[in-house]
């Protein structure tokens, strides 16, 4: 133990502490444990799935949970677990897709912006302030409106909502790690800016922007839900947690089962990213030392 | 001055803290007393326990982070470990003061310097509010800050380190206690800040009568300032004495090596004197004699029997095997 | 430029703008932080540089590097003038030169490995192929003092100390001709201090590397250097030789600083008459007119804040900063009564 206090930082070899952190906390293990599974489903859908999501028995249609549809039949007579299922899929799929991409031009953005600052990092972070600005939900309903409704085109939506935050938490951290020794150690051994940008600034701004990343997750699939909930998101009769709201929404006295088992599996899902991410930031945050 | 009055004694006293990988016992079986108008040095590296044992004191150990778990100590007839939490508040900042290392930290950043100050002597003092500001300006001055109105009504981060050093102290000072406890109060100054800082404690000690508890890992300023010192090391204290006995002939190891190791302004350019190892950890202290894997005197048995403080001379104790008559012998 | 001279600096300055406003920058105020400094550096031997807050001396340090852009002055590197190269002909500057920083825990890339962070110099330099790369590498942990396996972790799994020895051990990478170390051992515990600056003498004696030691520690700086320059506000107010400069200094601020260094010997420091400098260090924005030193000295006269001095050679090798250096020495000037 020296005198001077030890800089803020998780090197990958921190691991198994990490997780050995995030369990201490149990709404954050429950979290962990129900995106895992989560993702598990999303990926083995067409294996695990009881019945075909898109097979329609309009004869038994709004049929309450029995066995063997142990959530029961949506307005089309189609299996709601299975609907459930495939929505994961679609669900999981646009929250990645959304985050990495978002996290992909975030990075960059927010890197040479912060790096290299001047006219560059002004006319970024103006551009940037520009979609923040606008309350995110209304401008990816606004681009949808323009595009039409396809994942692609949620994906792309919510992408150019979402990467301002991640460029501003990149940025920031880049500004920080510039002034940092090893930093001017690199410079002073002859590495280019390239090299210091690549191999040195954004290794070490990106740890913060994980936990980021995680509640943005959440955030991309509530999205999407919205987006769907009101028609502008998936193409029916593509299963999507948000459109069996929806569509559930015109049956509730009828046959609840619809409304509730798609929001209820919204809501945990959402929740349970949040607690995650929230898990992860305590979990990561430098333990006090006295 | 009364030197023989003990003001301060600290009886075996035992502090722990949970740290993220376990209890660690900072601050183990310590004993030392501090006498009316002396200045007593707390020496050792970091990790050694000395700002524990001031925290302590002072009660201030984070919980439910760490607590005080055996031993007690002595003020003014009273065990301060049994104190509620409102008595102890009577005595701190009033009887006993603690001054830290960082200002910036220490100092509320809101809060103007006067009226920080003020609150101090509100606090503990019925006066008025207008005489508890004539009574700060008068503290400021007492420091060393001759334009004592102007100071008092800017922010700590307005001033400079030397200055935010010197209105800690008035702070300190504004109820006139009869200990202050410095926690390396000039580590982050400035050589020739330092000395103004130093002077002025000297100061206090001899205007003021008021004992000093000085905590440093800087054997030179336990060197100018203080009467008697005790080293610590991995939570023990392992040698004290009067400061001119200490240096002159230390006892321990660790202090004979520790003298070595500071580069000399006056002596010529030999190889600096190092300790082997690193400091101990303190979840799993080293067995035996806490200093034996590093001590270039190990013997086998060091690894085993736990020394006592043996008395070596008058008022010079050491924690060292070497001095117990039981094993001396074996050195010969 | 004589053939033991490695670094030759002239009149070298730096001053940075203060400025106000985001997009139309107006200058407000200059910070001084280095103002016409000049000294050399020989082959294999130590300049120490030791200063307190705002002597500029980091400043310096970063500057003949080539870290900072000098606003004036000339700095000569084995005779080649490198003050105005542009930053792509610095490359073989680069891999003579290295630094070592004051903080061992921002000075090392935290998600690097060891071994990454030790053979980078190498690895930019094109310098050799994997295998001789790895043979470097583990050598220099031997010259430090680490062991091999210490290759392949990361720095959080070692002591200030440890960390301290991994970046000299990175700095001599490339087997360099000057190292500057910025406080390379103040932030860092008495015993383990005694260790880093053991592993810098006996790097020196070995490699004949050449140092600029900054350090506001005298002790320190006494213990490891040839040559000395004492730093005050963005000026070499003393220099020359280390013993010389300790045992007989010429410049108030010099001899202030001595009194008051805390040495661990209570008779000395009982014995001492310690000269306190009253008042604060002033700001290098608004540094003081005349002699810098002015405020705080002693010995101050009325021509003092007039008139700026000029380094003026007291004795071989010897020079200092100061108008009445001689009257001073000479015992005609004593030090104002408190």
């Amino acid at each position: 133990m020296e005198r001077k206090e030890e800089v803020e930082e998780v090197p990958r070899g921190e691991l198994r502490t990490l997780l050995r952190n995030l369990r201490r906390s149990r709404t954050a293990t429950f979290g962990l444990i129900y995106v895992i599974a989560l993702v598990i489903v999303a990926i083995l859908a067409p294996i695990i799935s009881p019945f075909d999501p898109y097979a329609q028995d309009l004869q038994n249609r709004l049929q309450p949970p029995s066995f063997p549809h142990i959530l029961g039949l949506d307005e089309f007579g189609r299996d709601v677990l299975a609907r459930l299922i495939h929505g994961a899929t679609v669900s999981m799929q646009v929250g990645l897709e959304v985050v990495l991409l978002s996290l992909l031009i975030g990075v960059v953005v927010g890197a040479i912006s912060g790096y290299y600052g001047g006219w560059a990092d002004m006319v970024c972070m103006r551009i940037a302030d520009i979609f923040l600005a606008f309350p995110s939900l209304v401008l990816a309903i606004g681009i949808m409106a323009v595009l039409g409704p396809s994942i692609f085109n949620v994906v792309l939506s919510l992408v150019i909502v979402s990467w301002p935050y991640y460029a501003r938490v990149i940025r920031s951290q880049t500004i920080t790690l510039k002034k940092m020794d090893f930093i001017t150690a690199a410079i002073a051994m002859g590495a280019s800016k390239k090299r210091i940008l690549f191999t040195h600034i954004i290794p070490n701004a990106i740890p913060p922007v994980i936990i980021l990343a995680t509640l943005g997750m959440g955030s991309a699939i509530l999205a999407e839900a919205g987006l769907s909930f009101l028609g502008l998101g998936v193409n029916p009769p593509i299963p999507s947690w948000g459109s069996m709201v929806a569509s559930g929404r015109d049956y509730i006295l009828q046959a609840p089962h619809i409304v509730i088992s798609s929001g209820l599996v919204i809501t945990i899902t959402v929740l349970a990213f949040n607690l995650l991410g929230d898990g992860l930031r305590d979990a990561l945050d430098p333990r006090l030392r006295i | 001055m009364d030197k023989d009055k003990v003001l301060l004694e600290v009886r075996n006293l035992v502090a722990c803290i949970e740290t993220g990988s376990g209890l660690v016992k900072a601050v183990d079986d310590v004993s030392f007393d501090v006498r009316k108008g002396e200045i007593v040095g707390l020496v050792g590296e970091s990790g050694c326990g000395k700002t524990m044992t001031a925290l302590s004191i002072m009660r201030l150990l984070p919980e439910p982070f760490g607590r005080i778990v055996g031993g007690s100590i002595y003020f003014e007839g009273q065990d301060l470990t049994k104190l509620t939490e409102e008595e102890m508040r009577a005595i701190r900042g009033n009887k006993i003061s603690i001054i830290f290392q960082d200002p910036l930290t220490a100092l509320n950043p809101i809060m103007k310097i006067g009226e920080q100050i003020v609150e101090a002597i509100v606090s503990h003092r019925k006066v008025d509010k207008n005489e508890a500001k004539r009574r700060a300006i008068e503290l400021l001055h007492s420091v060393g800050i001759p334009d004592g109105e102007v100071i008092a009504s800017q922010y700590p981060f307005r001033v400079s380190g030397g200055m935010r050093q010197r209105v800690m102290i008035a702070v300190a000072l504004a109820c006139d206690p009869v200990l202050l406890i410095a926690d390396e109060p000039t580590t982050n100054l400035d050589v020739s800040i330092q000395a103004q800082i130093l002077e002025l404690i000297n100061e206090i000690r001899r205007k003021r009568g008021t004992s000093v508890l000085l905590i440093t890992h800087n054997l030179g300023l336990v060197a100018w300032l203080c009467d008697r010192v005790f080293v610590m090391y991995a939570g023990k204290i392992v040698e004290h004495a009067p400061t001119e006995a200490l240096f002159a002939n230390p006892y321990h190891p660790y202090t004979q090596l520790l003298l070595k190791s500071v580069p000399k302004l006056d002596s010529p350019r030999d190889k600096l004197t190092t300790v082997e190892g690193e400091v101990p950890n303190l979840i799993k202290p080293p067995s035996g004699c806490r200093f034996h894997p590093r001590c270039p005197y190990v013997k086998e048995f060091c690894r085993t029997v736990e020394p006592a403080l043996i008395k070596v001379n008058t008022d010079h104790y050491t924690r060292c095997l070497m001095q117990d008559s039981r094993y001396s012998g074996e050195w010969k | 430029m004589a053939e033991n001279v490695l670094v030759e600096v002239k009149d070298l300055t730096k001053h940075f703008p203060v400025t106000k406003g985001i997009v139309f920058k107006k200058v407000i105020t200059t910070v001084r932080a280095v103002d016409g400094v000049s000294f050399e550096i020989e082959k294999g031997k130590t300049l120490g540089l030791v200063g307190e807050s705002g002597s500029g001396k980091s400043t310096t340090g970063k500057l003949i590097l080539r870290l900072l852009e000098p606003t004036a002055g000339i700095i000569r590197f084995d005779g080649i003038d490198i003050t105005n190269l542009p930053q792509d002909d610095l490359k073989d500057l680069r891999k003579r030169t290295s630094i070592v920083f004051q903080d061992p825990y921002s000075s090392l890339d935290p998600r690097k490995r060891v071994f990454d962070i030790i053979s980078e110099p190498m690895v930019i330099a094109n310098w050799g192929d994997r295998r001789k790369i790895a043979e470097r590498v583990h050598e220099l942990l031997d010259l430090v003092g680490l062991r091999r396996e210490d290759a392949s972790k990361y720095p959080h799994q070692f002591s200030g100390g440890q960390r301290q020895r991994i970046a000299i051990a990175r700095a001599l990478a490339l087997s360099p001709d000057l190292i500057v170390a910025d406080e390379p051992a103040s932030a860092l515990d008495v015993s383990v201090q005694a260790k880093i600056i053991n592993l810098f003498s006996s790097i020196q004696e070995r490699l004949r590397v050449a140092y600029l030691f900054i350090s506001h520690d005298l002790s320190v700086v006494r213990h490891i250097s040839d040559k000395v320059a004492v730093m005050y506000l963005g000026k070499i107010v003393e220099y020359g030789p280390t013993d010389v400069i300790f045992e007989q200094p010429l410049h108030p601020y010099t001899k202030s600083l001595l009194t008051v260094v805390p040495v661990p010997s209570p008779k000395l420091m009982k014995n001492r008459n310690p000269i306190i400098l009253r008042g604060e260090i002033p700001s290098p924005i608004n540094p003081p007119p005349g002699c810098r030193f002015h405020t705080r000295c002693p010995y101050a006269l009325k021509r003092c804040s007039e008139e700026e001095p000029h380094l003026v050679q007291a004795r071989p090798h010897h020079f200092v900063l100061c108008l009445f250096w001689k009257e001073i020495e000479e015992g005609v000037l004593g030090p104002a009564v408190r």
